[in-house]
């Protein structure tokens, strides 16, 4: 057997079993375990064993690990734009917050506001933000999606009908610089028409990932929004197009609270 | 209408990215007085630099039929302080006597032609005095003779009346209207809107290069004229966010150098204060004194307890630092990690140098600093990030009250963005800032009070939301009446 042969059979029984013993694959193998050590050397460069003594087992972390540590690092960084987002309110407003991730971390820095009134099409938000006192939640009428929790329908424009939103949060799936802010659930279309209307600022909230992306259905070209959040890392081309075209982008940059 | 002396036609002139002018056309004709007007950075002395010759310029045409007898007129004194009056005259082009190779400078020529235009011109300017002992006032007149004694045709005058009073500025607006009688052109750029109104007779507006209206002066209205000058609002795009204010951080009191006197103001925990000003108003001043970097008199406060601040190590342990406009304190042959770790405080000199590396990675990281390489040498950074290398470097070292001079100047869009969202994150944390700028944008856009300087003193302070570039200029304009 050649080497390379021999590694992926190695991995293969790690997969199986968890672990191997330097003994059993040089049996297995027809090898010396010199050899086998050799491999197992090469396995724990590429970060999936971890060596132990008379053989090895499976980092299986590995993946998860990484998984875990990019979601830790998307919350971190939803949580820095959300909090920037909630200056943005002050007490007494009625505002609009639509569902995404990053609106619901929103929801989090809503507590200190006083007599503020949020509604949304978003069950989960809403939920978020029903246990604080000082704050009053209005939830649109309508059929609720159970992956996202976000509320759409016929009945939910309507019953925005006599509402006046002081600042509306939305966010969207993809911006792009010539499809413009573009969405994935063409029932937004609708609800995005009726925010304009009734809304005083419609201020969009979102990350660098979305930067480039295109949704399926447009909802607003870039200049139709006058206020972003976002984090810093957007690219440069937006950030000179918001300047130019007289649109706010907030986007803290220094993380004070390391001082 | 007189004949035409000079023409520019489609004339574009560019940095980089940046459109410095963009003419698509002017004409100037003889025997008329043109007043050049608009906001800062639009373009009005790189327009005149490439009319009279100074100045390259990239495509288009600009025809001189006045055989390039064309002269500009600085801001900045082209005279030799030292030498007499007389001396100052006919610098490039000397009368000479004698016979070809044995040519001297004929001196008694030039004192009767010098002796001849002050006449014409009804100048009582004694020739024999040196050019230092005379006023600011005399020195701009004195500039416009030399003009005068070259035969020039068009004579082009950037800021004749700054740094004159009433006085003196109807002697400039006398001899200026003397001139275009004789038959020369005369083009001035200026902010004083009343001059502007009284002897111009064609005023042109520029606004970020272009051409915005060029007419006849009956053609404009005075408030008009106010909008243009300082320019387009554009309030919309400043990213300012609702900070919480705390206690005072700085107090000044009567705080003077040699050119500023009876300076006053505070600014607190998250707040940021604008000085701004035009040429002339000693505004950096203000900025290097309380960063110990210029002597001064006058009481300085930090959190309420008098400070001393006789130098600028003694600033830094004080909390304050200072982002000039020249690039002061960039080491330019140093690293990104030198520069960084350069600020004489203890915390900074009490680090490892393995933690002071995994500092300013960290910074380059947050700041989007490119190259990401600390071992790179500042002058390979451009504008935007040597800016942020500095604000690292005083970020790292602790500091609470942060003085920025033009802090957007000559930087990329993407980096003006960041810094203006880095200010509202010390703001955030609880700093204090200093704005010392010419940007009305920036500063209505991102300031909770406004000082105005004029001529060395305050003359205004306004509420960030109230302010407006017409107030500003405002009370400029009503200093200089006094």
């Amino acid at each position: 057997m050649f080497g390379m042969e021999r590694l992926q059979a190695i991995r293969e029984t790690l997969y199986e079993n968890g672990s191997v013993e330097v003994v059993t694959l040089s049996k297995m193998l027809s090898v010396s375990e010199m050899t086998i050590r050799r491999d197992l050397d090469k396995l724990e460069k590429e970060g999936l064993v971890v060596k132990t003594y008379g053989g090895a087992i499976l980092k299986k972390d590995v993946n998860d690990e990484n998984a875990a540590l990019e979601k830790d690092n998307k919350n971190k960084l939803h949580s820095k734009i959300a909090k920037i987002a909630s200056e943005l309110v002050e007490d007494q407003e009625v505002i609009f917050i639509g569902g995404s991730s990053i609106l619901l971390e929103l929801s989090n820095y809503l507590k200190s506001k006083k007599g503020l009134v949020v509604v949304t099409n978003n069950i989960n938000v809403a939920m978020n933000i029903i246990s604080y006192k000082t704050v009053k939640v209005i939830i649109t009428a309508g059929e609720i999606d159970p992956a996202t929790g976000d509320i759409f329908g016929y009945e939910t424009i309507h019953s925005l009908d006599n509402i006046l939103i002081e600042k509306a949060f939305i966010s969207v799936d993809g911006i792009d610089s010539d499809l413009g802010y573009t969405t994935n659930n063409k029932e937004y279309l609708e609800l995005y028409q009726v925010l304009r209307k009734i809304s005083n600022r419609v201020i969009l909230v979102a990350e660098h990932k979305q930067y480039g992306k295109r949704g399926l259905k447009r909802i607003a070209q870039l200049d139709d929004i006058k206020e972003v959040v976002a984090d810093k890392n957007i690219p440069d081309m937006f950030k000179e197009y918001y300047f130019n075209n007289d649109i706010r982008l907030y986007a803290s940059v220094v993380d004070m609270d390391q001082f | 209408m007189g004949k035409l002396l000079a023409k520019m036609e489609k004339v574009t002139k560019r940095y980089g990215n940046i459109v410095a002018v963009d003419i698509e056309s002017f004409q100037v004709y003889e025997g008329k007085i043109y007043a050049l007007i608009g906001s800062n950075g639009s373009g009005k002395t790189t327009m005149m630099k490439i009319l009279s010759g100074l100045e390259n310029y990239d495509s288009g045409t600009v025809d001189l039929s006045c055989e390039n007898k064309i002269y500009m007129i600085h801001h900045e004194t082209s005279l030799f302080q030292e030498l007499k009056v007389y001396e100052n005259m006919f610098m490039n082009d000397e009368p000479k006597i004698g016979i070809s190779k044995l040519k001297v400078v004929d001196w008694k020529k030039i004192r009767e032609r010098t002796i001849q235009i002050l006449d014409e011109y009804d100048l009582k300017i004694d020739i024999d005095t040196k050019v230092k002992y005379l006023s600011v006032a005399t020195q701009k007149v004195l500039e416009i003779v030399v003009a005068l004694a070259m035969e020039s045709k068009i004579i082009i005058i950037d800021e004749p009346l700054a740094l004159l009073d009433k006085n003196e500025s109807e002697q400039i607006n006398k001899l200026i209207k003397k001139i275009k009688d004789k038959g020369t052109t005369v083009i001035y750029i200026s902010h004083r809107m009343d001059e502007i109104l009284e002897i111009a007779d064609h005023i042109t507006v520029l606004n970020k290069g272009v051409i915005i209206q060029d007419d006849i002066k009956e053609r404009y209205d005075k408030s008009q004229l106010i909008r243009y000058m300082v320019g387009i609002k554009k309030r919309e795009r400043y990213p300012k966010r609702n900070v919480k204010i705390g206690k005072e951080l700085l107090r000044v009191e009567n705080l003077s150098t040699k050119v500023i006197s009876d300076i006053n103001f505070s600014v607190n925990e998250g707040e940021i204060l604008g000085i701004t000003g035009l040429r002339g108003s000693h505004k950096s001043s203000i900025g290097l004194a309380l960063f110990g970097a210029m002597d001064f008199n006058g009481n300085i406060y930090i959190e309420d307890r008098k400070a001393k601040i006789g130098s600028t190590h003694q600033a830094v342990n004080n909390g304050i630092c200072y982002i000039g406009d020249k690039n002061e304190g960039i080491f330019y042959d140093n690293s990104i990690y030198e520069n960084m770790t350069s600020a004489n405080v203890k915390k900074i000199r009490a680090l490892s140098r393995s933690a002071k590396k995994l500092i300013t990675s960290h910074y380059v990281e947050m700041m989007n600093i490119t190259p990401k390489d600390i071992r790179v040498r500042l002058r390979n950074l451009s504008a935007g990030n040597k800016k942020k290398v500095m604000l690292s470097k005083w970020l790292f070292s602790n500091s609470k009250i942060f003085i920025f001079n033009k802090p957007t100047a000559n930087i990329d869009v993407a980096s003006k963005i960041d810094i203006y969202n880095i200010f509202m994150d010390l703001a955030s944390s609880g700093a204090a800032i200093i704005m010392i700028s010419n940007d009305f944008d920036e500063l209505i856009g991102m300031s909770d009070r406004i000082v105005v300087m004029d001529q060395g003193k305050m003359v205004a302070e306004l509420d960030g939301y109230e302010a407006s570039e017409e107030k500003i200029m405002r009370y400029i304009t009503i200093n200089n009446n006094k």
